[in-house]
């Protein structure tokens, strides 16, 4: 047994074997001086861990050190001050420490992105709420950047794959600040470092588009859909597209040669079919419930009883409300990662009401 | 500054004892704590007990909050602050490096080898700067493959460094 690699698995808090542990003692046993050293090894190493401050005065150090004093409190910065000079004379003479005060700094960057990811995960945009005879008025609008699973295609390295299972849904970022919300099952590809904003669609999602000169389109089996700035909801299964639009103005054309295409206005809704000439006519919607398969709830000046059936349906839950607000009406777009209770605080904000929960059952009350 | 899910209104609402509003600040916190550790730690056990400690952090110290807007850089210390003791806390080592009941003369503790003439500054004068940058840097938590990944060289070379110092210090020890 090679006694310098054991030894070398000890000094480094390898588990041993059983038997390399043997081995480990008899050589022990038969060198005393071996021993020595690593008792006294055992003391120094304990000695270096004694000579570093703590977790929260490096951390705290750290910040200040990196430029960012003002991320503590008062009560903090004084108590760094009082120990400055003790931990700037640890950390000078340490020269580890360049390189955890930089891994602090990324740890920092690391948590404010993905308190940024969270924060803007559900944002309200509150309405004004006059009398209770006057809507009241919501919009909760999902533009959430989150962390994306994307399939990296070996042979193209700039094509990107999402794919979302089903049931489950994944909200896209694309390289042009437009978000695509897949709604699973659902595949998008698209190509990340020359996107000529064009994507490719099987399934279903709803697409933000962000407002920019040139135009953005979402190709299907079926069909082509071309827009400026928008939101559209599209569901392309067993050789049929349906495009739903919700706000602003789209272009869908069928995608063989010569195609004859459909403008939409918000709240209506066209199908193409596999080998169809021309989409159909559009056609007037209810945005409530004809969108309702991209997973996501959308109130349109929607009267409470009907937002709490929906909110109901689609989170699987009992939302009741109090008689005295009735004539209520709400107005928002929840994404489908957006919980039920963060709805109810959303319209309980709006409507300057409450939520109460009695047993399984959430109560909207004034 | 006034932002989506933190805004400094809960915050305000939360520290004056209103339930809902605290369950719907915590919630919120907790979605941004798990899926900050989960991206610096991965291990979901330890994604858990850790955003379950920072919660209890902003829990315990939120009343204390004197501005509301600071929230975030107030979780935000709760997350490092909860990280780097966890960092520090896994290398506390499960087995001694040097297990005293095992040999003859069953000493107790290191100290009896040594007592008071341990002279831990002469040791480290014998570190080269690389060999002790590499153990501080395990004294604050990180590990070998993560400390190769920082100096930029790998987790070999990093071991061979530590043995290298330890062989360099034994006729200190010996002495």
């Amino acid at each position: 047994m090679d006694q310098s690699e054991i030894l070398k698995k000890v000094l480094c808090e390898e588990a041993l074997n059983a038997e390399e542990k043997q081995a480990h003692i008899e050589n022990l046993e038969a060198d005393p001086d071996l021993a020595r050293s690593l008792a006294g090894w055992q003391r120094f190493r304990a000695y270096m861990r004694d000579r570093i401050p703590s977790p929260r005065d490096f951390v705290l150090y750290s910040l200040v050190f990196g430029g960012h004093a003002e991320d503590l409190s008062e009560e903090e910065a004084a108590e760094v001050n009082e120990k400055w000079g003790a931990l700037d004379s640890v950390i000078e003479s340490d020269p580890g420490y360049s390189e955890v005060a930089a891994q602090i700094e990324r740890d920092r960057q690391d948590f404010l992105t993905c308190w940024e990811l969270e924060d803007n995960r559900s944002t309200a945009r509150v309405l004004p709420l006059r009398t209770f005879r006057m809507a009241a008025a919501i919009a909760v609008l999902a533009v959430s950047v989150i962390t994306i699973l994307l399939l990296l295609n070996q042979r193209d390295v700039t094509l990107q794959v999402a794919t979302v299972d089903p049931g489950e849904y994944e909200r896209v970022l694309l390289p042009d600040g437009s978000i695509a919300h897949l709604n699973g099952p659902a595949t998008l590809r698209f190509d990340e470092q020359n996107f000529p904003r064009s994507v490719e669609l099987t399934g279903v999602a709803l697409f933000d588009i962000a407002h920019q000169p040139d135009q953005f389109s979402v190709q299907t089996e079926e069909a082509v859909a071309r827009v400026l700035g928008t939101r559209f909801g599209v569901r392309s299964m067993n050789g049929l597209t349906q495009i739903v639009l919700e706000s602003g103005r789209l272009e869908v054309a069928s995608k063989i040669e010569n195609p004859q295409s459909v403008l939409l206005v918000p709240g209506q809704m066209t199908s193409i079919a596999q080998g169809s000439a021309a989409p159909t006519p559009p056609v007037e919607v209810n945005i409530e419930d004809q969108m309702g398969w991209t997973g996501f709830i959308f109130f349109r000046e929607t009267s409470l009883r009907k937002a709490a059936v929906l909110l109901s349906t689609s989170r699987n839950i009992r939302v009741d409300f109090d008689p005295s607000l009735i004539n209520e009406r709400v107005t928002g777009t929840f994404a489908p990662d957006v919980t039920a209770e963060e709805i109810l605080d959303a319209l309980a904000l709006t409507l300057n009401a409450e939520v109460l929960r009695e047993g399984e059952t959430y109560r909207i009350v004034p | 500054m006034a932002s989506g899910n933190f805004d400094p209104g809960l915050v305000q609402r939360a520290q004056k004892g209103d339930e809902y509003s605290r369950n719907l600040l915590l919630r919120r916190l907790s979605k941004v704590f798990e899926r900050y550790f989960k991206a610096k730690i991965g291990n979901q056990a330890v994604v858990d007990d850790l955003t379950q400690c920072a919660l209890l952090r902003v829990h315990s110290g939120l009343p204390a909050l004197k501005q509301p807007d600071k929230l975030k850089a107030f979780a935000m210390k709760a997350a490092l602050f909860e990280l780097h003791d966890y960092y520090r806390g896994r290398h506390s080592p499960k087995e001694k490096t040097y297990e005293p009941q095992m040999l003859p003369e069953r000493r107790d503790s290191p100290d009896e080898w040594f007592g008071s003439k341990f002279d831990a500054e002469r040791a480290l004068g014998t570190l080269t700067p690389r060999a002790r940058r590499i153990l501080e840097l395990r004294e604050h938590g990180y590990k070998y493959k993560e400390i190769a990944e920082i100096l930029d060289t790998t987790e070999t070379a990093v071991k061979m460094q530590v043995k290298r110092a330890f062989e360099k210090m034994r006729s200190i020890f010996t002495d």
